[in-house]
């Protein structure tokens, strides 16, 4: 396939470079080859590059990108490294260097992902158990000046904080929680400059792709790096696709570099994937591509010329989501698109299950073995054996925080052996209950088959605990009663395949469909897609974000439905969509 | 990029405490008397090493842990490796707070299997806080060769696939065009020999045996050859021989005269040397002398220098160089794409006399002046260490019951005493870094009779290892600051002992002792000296050097006046001393015994003869080897009681040896 000169000229710029990627412009597969470039070439032993994504799921697909084009690199490994931003922060700053930000006692830093081991802290102030603080110290993270409540001023008028005390003390002994580590890590080569040298020296070429997902911090290490003497730094993103305000994610940086003198700002803007009538109708939905001069994504792909216009579908009320999706299919079946996961995906804006809780767990203990339940027999069974490993270190040799997955085996097997704390995890395996049971019947059957093997001594809580104290589950919830009745699945299931693809937006992002549903079933709500929401939210927004991601899926067929609205939509002109009534 | 310091503890002979050993660029020697861990600091660091990368020569072993005194094995060790201007591909093991330096450690444990089996574990870290990973590639940037200390060159240089000849070639040849030109040289070698009937004749046999052998089986057959055409068993047969020099030609050989005629008088004479039935030729020499040679006398020459002789009719020594200079080769060669080159060798010395030492020190002096490229040796040479410099000096020594590390770079000196023990410590004075105790002496009147004073003494000295070192003067303080640690001046390292004079009655400002440099021991007045010698403080030299003891770990033991003046002050010993100083001045010698004879005390005795002595110092050493001689008899005979008699000179108790010499030998030979 021949390059456009956008492409050709990205590949062969260096130095400090953002490159702005429209939707389906193939930006994983010319990132691929940038890389590539380099390990062709390569000539230091000991010097990398670095390839960094947002998601693990997205450096995986980096990493099949470059192994699929070339079987030379097959495993792109030492002196290089592919992964996420974080984890590169993580490894070769924080957990590393970060020793440096305590005076005695020094010892490598741990990051804790997940509360998972019910860490509180005491105070003796009526307001601290009141906002539930005491109960959730992971709500609380540094910034780079001061400590913040879920990413906010903590707004409270206790004078000394025990949260503040606290997570001094927390760090003193060098636990850290995600979201506080790139703010860490960017104190750190602040005070020490030379660990951004070193660092710069070690990748003299940074990549990162979903660049318009990192955090101000992020962004500002990436910055000091770059100072610091990288040699190509390059930053893929498109701003119009960052969907990870709740991870501190904000376009706003990528912007900011975009029209920064000391970097070189690119573009690609050709759509390889979508129809020219999907380009045009999704144009006023890109902050990017509907400033005044700009003109639609240009479609490139081998589907440029499908000539189906995209459907708004209006829904009158009484009609089912059912009924929805009956009409796509049907709409698919005219326009020759086979049904399947891989051609067809409906997507939703949040969850793909409604009516379920997100505080059904009482127990740590029991999340896990949930989840465990939900791994071993729908998905990942080797995530399911090292969870299972987890929830057998909490009940029977006690609090694992900080630990790392190796630790916890090194520490289990000294205790047990390796073959009886294997066989212990997977005797623990093997009674885990489907998760299609319902949440009510899965718990029973849990408890009943931890009860036995504690009966049978296979399993004994370091603190006696009974079955009943271990698995808990939440006995009632006012807004959603019926929530035990829900599958436990329903509860892990991000993204489900029948003979279509279900899924949240945030799980298809990167992908391409041949025919793409969005639907928006509410008028009203926060935080909500609504029609209202659609036709005039800023585009700055998140929420019109990710319409755009959903909508910019599909190569042939487009189909937005909404609840039946008698005003004029103005971002859905006529002239570009195709209005149908169910 | 260099090592500038290793830890070890509960490894082998160091204990917990442990030992501590800096090292500085370039070369470095590790030395000791005999067992006291120099091995096991080479191999602390070669584990270390080991352990961190993917190739690994040696491990460490349960019988590597640290047995203690009460013989419970330790079950858990450490080493750790300092580097200094560290290159900054060593990320992992980078210390950000001293940007130029790094370090990695590694903690072995024990830990027992649930069958009760002991295994060994490890943990390795970079930089100062444990946990922080290290990944074996960043080892594959250094590079450390080691020759052990019973390193047999013939064996290693016999052709092998792993012959250090092997790997120098395969390095050096480091493209696949070159390598691939080498195969085909011998493909084409191995084609023309194959045509020769013999060898035709001895494939056809083999063949058809094998045929009859496997009836068809196998249907195998062979393939002669020099060496099989592949580079790899190109370079493990690959060969060193010696080239002779001089080469013997028999004066009756038929071409003799034709050489001979082909060089003028003179340019025969500087490079043959003739005996009655041939002459002995320089060939590389005749060789390259004349362009224009007969084509006869060139075919004899080249004929002549293709004589050979192999390694194992070669002296060990120069089979040492010969392996050492392959070795260096080839690090050298690959040294481009190591960041680090580390070079550890056991007594380099072995098999080499001292001059040739003096060459191998240089050698590797020459070679590890580039700025990744370190030496690290282990060796008993006092050749060796006398050219090595200070700094670059590891002394391991036992003191109680505990081995200890002294690096002489952070011992108590300073840069006057550097360039004065720089210039001191010629070969006869390292010496003393091999001994367990040292008596620092004046000159050579001590250094001569110390030893027989210790069999007196019943302590000799070579039983419990102690050298006496003559400084020649009295500047024992770099000497004494030398064997002291900088940071604790009292902790001992090797027991060492000055003895000196207090040379009381010198001060020319203070006339009331002050004796003068003109009197000698005829004088009338021999009273008056035995008063001032009774009356003063020991001399200001004396006090500074006794200031500097107390502040540190060496003992000082002062003769009253002066070392003859302690040895006469004994009237058992003026018998003694006035038959060697008879021997070495008859004359003079026997006017003194009647001066002697003619004195009532002992004091004024011991006066006159030290006046004696003072106004003829230069016959010290003589009157000292006298002595020496005579007490070295007595010794063995040790016939006492002898008759009394009234001749002064009459030999008739046994010598005694002054207490503060006495005290001096204790305080080395002391057992703890």
């Amino acid at each position: 396939m021949g390059l456009t000169v956008e492409q050709q000229d990205f590949l062969a710029a260096e130095g400090r470079i953002v490159l702005c990627a429209v939707p389906g412009s193939g930006k994983t597969f010319i990132v691929a080859k940038k890389i590539i470039k380099y390990l062709e070439d390569w000539r230091f032993p000991h010097r990398g590059v670095a390839a960094l994504s947002f998601t693990n799921v997205a450096s995986d697909e980096i990493r099949n990108q470059v192994s699929d084009t070339t079987y030379a690199y097959s495993d792109i490994g030492y002196p290089h490294f592919v992964g996420t931003l974080d984890s590169f922060i993580n490894n070769f700053i924080l957990l590393r260097f970060g020793y440096l930000m305590q005076k005695e006692n020094r010892t490598r830093p741990v990051i804790v992902h997940e509360n998972f081991s019910k860490l509180t802290f005491q105070s003796k102030y009526a307001v601290c158990h009141k906002q539930m603080c005491t109960q959730h110290p992971e709500w609380f993270h540094w910034s780079t000046t001061k400590l913040l409540k879920k990413g906010k001023i903590i707004d409270c008028d206790v004078s000394t904080k025990p949260c503040v005390l606290y997570k001094k003390s927390l760090l003193k002994r060098g636990i850290v929680f995600q979201r506080e580590a790139p703010a860490l890590s960017l104190l750190l080569i602040r005070k020490y400059p030379q660990i951004a040298k070193e660092v710069a020296y070690r990748f003299p070429v940074i990549i990162v792709d979903e660049a318009q997902d990192t955090s101000c911090e992020q962004m500002e290490i990436l910055e000091c790096l770059a100072q610091a003497g990288v040699h190509t730094m390059i930053l893929v993103g498109d701003p119009d696709q960052s969907l990870y305000e709740w991870r501190d994610a904000t376009p706003e940086y990528f912007l900011k570099k975009m029209n920064d003198i000391n970097w070189r700002c690119m573009h690609l803007s050709c759509n390889f994937r979508s129809s020219q009538l999907i380009c045009n109708a999704v144009q006023p939905f890109s902050s990017i591509l509907s400033k005044p001069g700009k003109t639609p994504a240009l479609a490139k792909g081998e589907n440029a010329a499908f000539a189906s216009k995209p459907v708004l579908l209006q829904v009158p009320k009484g009609k089912s989501k059912c009924d929805i999706i009956e009409m796509f299919l049907k709409m698919c079946c005219k326009n020759g698109i086979a049904i399947s996961p891989q051609n067809v995906a409906i997507l939703t804006r949040g969850k793909i299950h409604s009516d379920i809780i997100s505080d059904a767990w009482k127990t740590p203990e029991t999340e896990l073995l949930a989840k465990a339940s939900y791994l071993w027999h729908c998905s990942d069974r080797k995530e399911a054996y090292r969870t299972c490993e987890k929830v057998l270190y909490e009940i029977e040799i006690g609090n694992p925080i900080g630990l790392s997955r190796n630790e916890i085996t090194v520490i289990s097997e000294e205790r047990f052996t390796p073959t009886l704390w294997k066989n212990k995890i997977i005797n623990l395996l093997k009674a885990l209950p489907n998760p299609i049971l319902t949440l009510a019947d899965w718990e029973e059957q849990m408890t009943m088959s931890i009860s036995q093997q504690i009966d049978s001594d296979t399993i004994k809580p370091y603190d006696g605990k009974c079955a009943s104290d271990i698995i808990k589950i939440k006995s009632r919830d006012k807004k959603q009663p019926n929530f035990k009745e829900h599958k436990v699945k329903e509860y892990f299931e991000k993204r489900v395949e029948t003979n279509y693809t279900l899924s949240s937006v945030h799980g298809v992002k990167g992908e391409t469909f041949d025919a793409t549903l969005l639907i928006v079933d509410s008028t009203k709500g926060a935080n909500t897609l609504t029609p209202a929401v659609l036709n005039s939210g800023n585009l700055d927004t998140e929420l019109i974000r990710i319409a755009y991601v959903a909508m910019t899926r599909p190569r042939k067929l487009l189909m937005v439905s909404i609840p039946k609205t008698k005003t004029t939509l103005s971002r859905f002109s006529t002239a570009l969509w195709d209005y149908q009534e169910l | 990029m260099y090592i500038s310091k290793v830890t070890i503890r509960n490894f082998r002979i160091f204990d917990e405490i442990g030992i501590t050993a800096f090292f500085e660029k370039g070369v470095n020697a590790i030395i000791s008397e005999n067992n006291c861990g120099k091995t096991a600091i080479i191999d602390a660091i070669r584990i270390a090493f080991s352990t961190a990368s993917y190739k690994k020569d040696i491990y460490f072993n349960l019988s590597d842990f640290h047995v203690c005194n009460n013989g419970i094995r330790s079950d858990e060790a450490f080493i750790s490796v300092y580097f200094d201007e560290i290159s900054p591909d060593f990320f992992e093991i980078w210390d950000p707070e001293n940007p130029s330096k790094g370090e990695f450690h590694i903690r072995y444990y024990m830990i027992k299997t649930p069958e009760g089996k002991e295994k060994i574990r490890y943990n390795i870290w970079g930089g100062p806080v444990e946990g922080n990973p290290v990944s074996s590639d960043i080892f594959e940037a250094i590079q450390l060769v080691f020759l052990g200390a019973l390193r047999d060159a013939e064996t290693e240089m016999r052709p092998s696939r792993s012959s250090k000849l092997a790997s120098l070639f395969s390095t050096a040849t480091n493209t696949d065009e070159a390598k691939e030109e080498i195969v085909n040289v011998l493909r084409m070698a191995n084609s023309e020999i194959l045509k020769k009937d013999s060898l035709i004749r001895v494939g056809h046999i083999v063949n058809d045996n094998l045929s009859t052998i496997e009836q068809d089986v196998l249907k195998q057959s062979i393939e002669l050859g020099l060496v099989e055409p592949r580079f790899e068993a190109i370079a493990g047969a690959l060969r060193a021989w010696i080239k002779p020099r001089w080469v013997y030609l028999r004066k009756d050989h038929s071409e003799f005269h034709l050489l001979k005629d082909s060089y003028s008088e003179e340019e025969w004479t500087k490079n043959t040397s003739e005996d009655e039935a041939g002459v002995y030729l320089d060939i590389l020499a005749l060789r390259q002398l004349k362009k224009d040679l007969p084509a006869a006398v060139v075919m004899l020459l080249d004929t002549l220098s293709l004589n050979s002789f192999e390694l194992f009719q070669n002296g060990l020594g120069y089979n040492n160089i010969l392996f050492m200079s392959t070795v260096l080769g080839d690090m050298k060669t690959s040294a481009d794409t190591a960041l680090f080159n580390l070079l550890l060798v056991e007594e380099p010395e072995a098999h080499l006399h001292p001059q040739l030492q003096e060459l191998v020190h240089g050698f590797f002096d020459k070679n590890s002046n580039r700025e990744s490229f370190q030496v690290i040796y282990t060796s008993h040479s006092p050749t060796l260490v006398s050219r090595i410099g200070i700094d670059k000096l590891v002394l391991l020594y036992e003191q109680k019951h505990r081995v200890n590390c002294l690096s002489l770079s952070q011992s108590n000196i300073d840069e006057d005493d550097r360039d004065n023990l720089e210039r001191y410590l010629d070969v006869t004075k390292s010496q003393m870094l091999f001994a367990k105790g040292i008596l620092f002496v004046e000159g050579i009147s001590e250094a001569l009779l110390l030893p027989i004073f210790a069999e007196y003494l019943n302590r000799p000295l070579d039983k419990y290892a102690v050298e006496v070192i003559n400084v020649d003067g009295v500047s024992f303080k770099p000497f004494a600051n030398l064997l002291c640690y900088a940071n604790d001046t009292h902790q001992v390292t090797i027991k060492a002992t000055i003895i000196t004079d207090d040379d009381r009655c010198t001060n020319k400002e203070d006339k009331e002792t002050y004796i003068m440099k003109d009197i000698d021991y005829d004088t009338d007045d021999i009273n008056s000296i035995v008063l001032k010698l009774k009356s003063t403080t020991p001399s200001e030299r004396f006090q500074s050097i006794d200031a500097l003891c107390q502040t540190a770990h060496v003992n000082i033991f002062g003769a009253r006046k002066t070392f003859e003046y302690e040895l006469a002050a004994y009237p058992e010993n003026i018998p003694y001393l006035l038959e060697a100083i008879i021997q070495a001045q008859p004359v003079a010698g026997r006017r003194l015994a009647a001066v002697l004879a003619k004195l009532h005390s002992d004091e004024e005795k011991a006066a006159c003869l030290w006046l004696y002595i003072r106004d003829r110092s230069k016959y010290k050493g003589e009157i000292a080897q006298n002595l020496a001689r005579r007490l070295k008899r007595e010794l063995t005979t040790m016939l006492w009681p002898r008759p009394e008699s009234s001749d002064i000179c009459a030999i008739t108790k046994p010598f005694i040896v002054p207490d503060y010499i006495k005290k001096a030998v204790y305080s080395v030979t002391e057992e703890a």
